[in-house]
């Protein structure tokens, strides 16, 4: 039975609307905009140009086809064109998490959505303009293909490797994909052997496409090392926490994928086969990183959505069972109802769903006008988004004020949260260090940490890099300390301070 | 009775081996043998801070007064090494219950293999502290409580007492007294032994209120449930890092086996609520992997048998001989070999005869509060790992001063503080030799800075 879209088209609208009423105010936005600039001006940019600590130096251009996109979208629309591709972006991500659950559960819309809350309500975190949002649609999509795949539209296999080849070109968590790709080849070679060279190809094909990029070989590396190495002192980049919002959303899709596995019935066999390697790569990528958490969510929400109303039922029953007696006969009878409705094993779930699907095709009409009606909604929203979407971006968080006082060349130390909005605004004045953070890591990101932090080598540092103004933050100790030390101050507000070192 | 019955003994065997030659030095093992002897010497219970200049006289309780003297009579009777045998046995006792917990249900080879797993990922909370006795206590009442769901119900009656020692122990009781709930839960939930189960946890949680100096309950579950970040044991596991990573391969082995083959109603109410607590904090990782070793090794053990039906896991007399004989010639060399005194290689140990020699408020590094209590009871330290009762005004100045943040002239004039004993790349470190401040000692560990004269 093939899912209704009336729910995920409106519920993808809904957040395609919200997405696009916060203005823009991601610092790493401004570098990437300016990537995409130089790209669609030179082609790929495969040096820095932006800093004066490793200008001249290799660095990524794994991300070259998503920067390209932000530049489109601003040379289409401005700053208004960035916030319409975030809020496409979210839409469409929402309605595909919302659709995939429903595709286990067609008849039962509200779990569906609730299944899927967790993935929808951590994805609020990832609504940042940068091409990490384009990678996080292209795993839902995955998820979508995958499981329509199981499900036995073996056409949708066939659409991950272009899938890949795209998404290897936008940003760097395709490595996230490939490895499910892979892993789900393998295991329908072992389910459904009479295809498994046709599962061989395309797990070989997954892996051949991903190196179609500017990088080649190269993105591999640059992927796993980012995986393996998280750089913790970025926030986003931090260990899960459960005691915050986006760690206790995790939480709650992760822990009730566990509690609805425990209680269920369990689909034995080869068919566990496919969830256990749908969600324990991905649980275990998401517990990385503060940024991974919003891959597990995505993941489960058709798991939830199949597995939950089970584990709950199952839960009754066990109730019913030791209290039975005790329990009026009248409840006893709904019980039982509920029971019946109640799909255990997915055997009985496909057939029931091959007769709804009968029936379904009795009346497509119906079904035809409400899609229709729901996609005319989810249009009308979006476009309703786009057109009160804010025009100018948010900048209350950078040192707007401190641009005319920056001196051309090189010479500034500027805070690391800075260093994209620098690039952006001010493009006379190089950066010492950005949000870009791999070219930077050695040399320039220990000598940008000893000055900020106030380490013992601080003044040598000054000295050997030839430093000669500050940006930072009025509470960063060089900031303090430069006070005490009498440096003159160029200009200040409550969130930065400019500093000429004597 | 199988040559197998014996593993509990051998695994013990095998973590008191392990445990007895690790390093000690914690820095609150120090705090808490100090709390202890001022008890001796005072006959009466430490209610308030007499160690510190910043909080002396205030109340506070960090409710483990018996598990403070127990550590202090193991360091009377036997100095360090005392220390290091009481650490070892309490590993040893919780290895013994966790492999008799996961020999219940699964297979022996299974059994031992993800025991010794889940022992290996507590190897980080085998700290020198009142803390040990919840490692040795939760699989002791995870194993009886087990028990008594198949069908020994009379060993319910050692879950009060079992509680009263625990909750003067350590703070970790709190996890026993959840655990009994769980059981009692699922008795009620299921009508199997309900009364029984019901009954031991009523009686237990009476008996978690006879303690004189209780953390409480209520402030046990703050603290599980808003832990402060900063201190290493307390921020999220980091599944890079091996502990971690252990934690990580027992909560996705769980997810993987409950997917493949489901489990019981006892089995979601254990793990669910204990994986969100290792997710909570690193120190609380060991208590899932605990309760989820005889889940997982079921499970490993049905797989194994669905693939291979014939396995058969006999191990002959003279192998069970010969390893145990090969255990004891460990445990002896073990014994033999251990390093019995602390490791006091990161404290400012250079600065100690200076900070004797001086007076005047004191400005310490965190971690080495509890250090400085015990080898310079002289000089009151700023801070240690007592935490709560410096909660939250002297925490955020300490902050304040050590990262040089607007207010830290202020702030150390306020404390009137005569030296800074920190870590050579502070912030505060820069600021002050800028000052002019004189440099009393100085090691690759710490620098001990003296105000100038005004």
């Amino acid at each position: 039975m093939r899912a209704p879209l009336l729910v995920p088209l409106v519920l993808g609208g809904l957040t395609a609307f919200a997405a696009s009423q916060a203005p823009v105010s991601d610092s790493d936005l401004f570098w990437h905009l300016t990537v995409g600039r130089d790209i669609a001006a030179h082609g790929i940019v495969r040096l820095d140009t932006y800093s004066w600590t490793v200008a001249g130096r290799p660095i990524l251009v794994d991300q070259w086809l998503g920067q390209l996109v932000l530049s489109l979208a601003y040379t289409i629309g401005s700053w208004r064109g960035i916030v319409t591709l975030r809020s496409i972006a979210a839409g469409a991500i929402a309605a595909i998490v919302v659709w995939n659950a429903l595709a286990e559960r067609p008849r039962r819309p509200l779990i569906a959505v609730l299944a899927a809350l967790p993935a929808l309500a951590l994805s609020r975190f990832a609504w940042t303009d940068r091409p990490e949002l384009l990678g996080l649609l292209c795993f839902t999509i995955l998820v979508a293909l995958l499981r329509a795949g199981r499900r036995g539209a073996l056409r949708a296999f066939a659409l991950c490797p272009p899938l890949l080849l795209v998404w290897a070109n936008l940003h760097g968590s395709y490595a996230l994909g490939l490895g499910l790709a892979v892993l789900v080849a393998l295991e329908r070679m072992l389910v459904d052997t009479p295809r498994r060279r046709q599962y061989a190809a395309l797990a070989v094909a997954c892996g051949l496409v991903t190196l179609l990029t500017p990088s080649g070989l190269a993105t591999w590396t640059s992927s796993g090392g980012h995986f393996l190495a998280p750089p913790r002192f970025v926030q986003e980049e931090g260990t899960p926490d459960v005691a915050t919002l986006p760690g206790a959303l995790f939480s709650v899709a992760l822990l009730g994928a566990l509690g609805s596995a425990l209680l269920a019935s369990p689909i034995r066999g080869r068919n566990a086969l496919f969830d256990i390697v749908m969600l324990v790569p991905v649980a275990f990528v998401s517990m990385t990183a503060t940024r991974h958490l919003v891959f597990f969510p995505i993941a489960a929400a058709p798991f939830l959505a199949q597995r939950g109303p089970d584990a709950v039922e199952e839960g009754l029953r066990t109730l019913r069972n030791a209290w039975g007696d005790v329990v009026a006969g009248a409840r006893r009878t709904r019980g039982l109802e509920a029971q019946r409705e109640s799909t255990v094993h997915i055997e009985d779930r496909e057939m029931k769903a091959q007769v709804e699907g009968t029936r379904e095709h009795s009346r497509p009409r119906g079904r035809l006008a409400a899609d229709g009606v729901a996609a005319a909604i989810a249009i009308a929203l979006t476009v309703a988004g786009a057109a009160t979407a804010p025009t100018e971006p948010d900048l209350s968080g950078f040192p707007v004020t401190a641009l005319p006082q920056l001196q051309a060349g090189p010479g500034l130390l500027n805070r690391y949260d800075w260093g994209g909005f620098l690039i952006w605004y001010a493009p006379a004045t190089p950066v010492f260090v950005d949000g870009r953070l791999f070219p930077y890591v050695g040399d320039a990101l220990d000598d940008y940490r000893s000055v900020i932090g106030l380490h013992p080598d601080w003044r040598e540092v000054l000295a050997r890099r030839g430093i000669r103004t500050v940006l930072v933050s009025p509470t960063d100790a060089i900031a303090v300390h430069a006070a005490d030390l009498g440096w003159p101050v160029l200009a200040r507000t409550e969130k930065y301070v400019l500093l000429r070192v004597p | 009775m199988t040559a197998w019955r014996v593993a509990p003994v051998y695994l013990a065997a095998a973590a008191f081996a392990i445990a007895v030659s690790l390093h000690g030095g914690d820095p609150d093992t120090y705090w808490h043998l100090a709390s202890a002897k001022w008890m001796v010497d005072h006959g009466q219970l430490l209610r308030m801070d007499v160690f510190s200049s910043t909080v002396t006289g205030q109340p506070y309780s960090v409710g483990e007064w018996l598990g403070q003297l127990a550590l202090y009579a193991a360091h009377l009777g036997g100095g360090w090494t005392g220390i290091a045998l009481l650490r070892a046995t309490l590993v040893a006792i919780g290895a013994f219950f966790l492999t008799r917990a996961a020999l219940r249900v699964a297979p022996a080879p299974f059994a031992i293999a993800i025991t010794a797993f889940a022992l290996a990922l507590s190897e980080i909370t085998w700290t020198d502290r009142p803390q040990l006795f919840t490692l040795a206590l939760f699989p002791m009442l995870f194993e009886l409580l087990l028990a008594a769901r198949a069908g020994r119900t009379a060993l319910l009656a050692a879950v009060p007492p079992l509680l009263l020692v625990w909750t003067n122990l350590h703070g970790g009781y709190a996890l026993g007294l959840a655990l009994v709930a769980i059981f009692a839960g699922e008795a009620i939930l299921t009508r199997r032994s309900a009364v029984a189960f019901a009954g031991a946890a009523i009686l237990g949680l009476a008996a978690t209120f006879i303690d004189p100096g209780s953390l409480g309950l209520g402030a046990a579950a703050a603290h599980a449930a808003s832990p402060p970040r900063f201190i290493v044991e307390e921020a999220p596991p980091d599944v890079l890092k091996p502990a971690g990573f252990v934690f990580a391969v027992f909560g996705l082995a769980a997810l993987a086996l409950a997917i493949a083959r489901g489990g019981t109603l006892l089995d979601a109410l254990l793990l669910v609520p204990l994986f969100w607590l290792g997710l909570s904090a690193q120190r609380h990782m060991p208590y899932f992997a605990y309760a989820a070793t005889p889940f997982i090794a079921a499970g490993a053990g049905e797989l194994w048998s669905r693939w291979r039906p014939a396995s058969r896991f006999a191990l002959p007399r003279p192998a069970t001989l010969g390893i145990g004989a090969g255990l004891a010639a460990v445990l002896a060399f073990s014994l033999a070999t251990a390093p019995y005194a602390p490791d006091e290689s990161r404290y400012p140990v250079a600065a100690r005869d200076q900070l004797k020699a001086t007076t005047g408020n004191l400005l310490n590094e965190y971690d080495w509060g509890g250090f400085l209590i015990w080898r310079v009871p002289e000089r009151p330290v700023f801070v240690d790992g007592r935490l709560f009762v410096f909660l939250p005004d002297v925490l955020t100045d300490y902050e304040e001063m050590v990262f040089v943040r607007p207010r830290w002239r202020e702030e150390l004039d306020r404390y009137a503080i005569g030296e800074v004993l920190l870590h050579p790349d502070r912030p505060l470190v820069a600021a002050l030799r800028d000052q002019g401040w004189t440099v009393l000692a100085q090691d690759a560990n710490a620098v001990l800075l003296r105000r100038p004269a005004r």
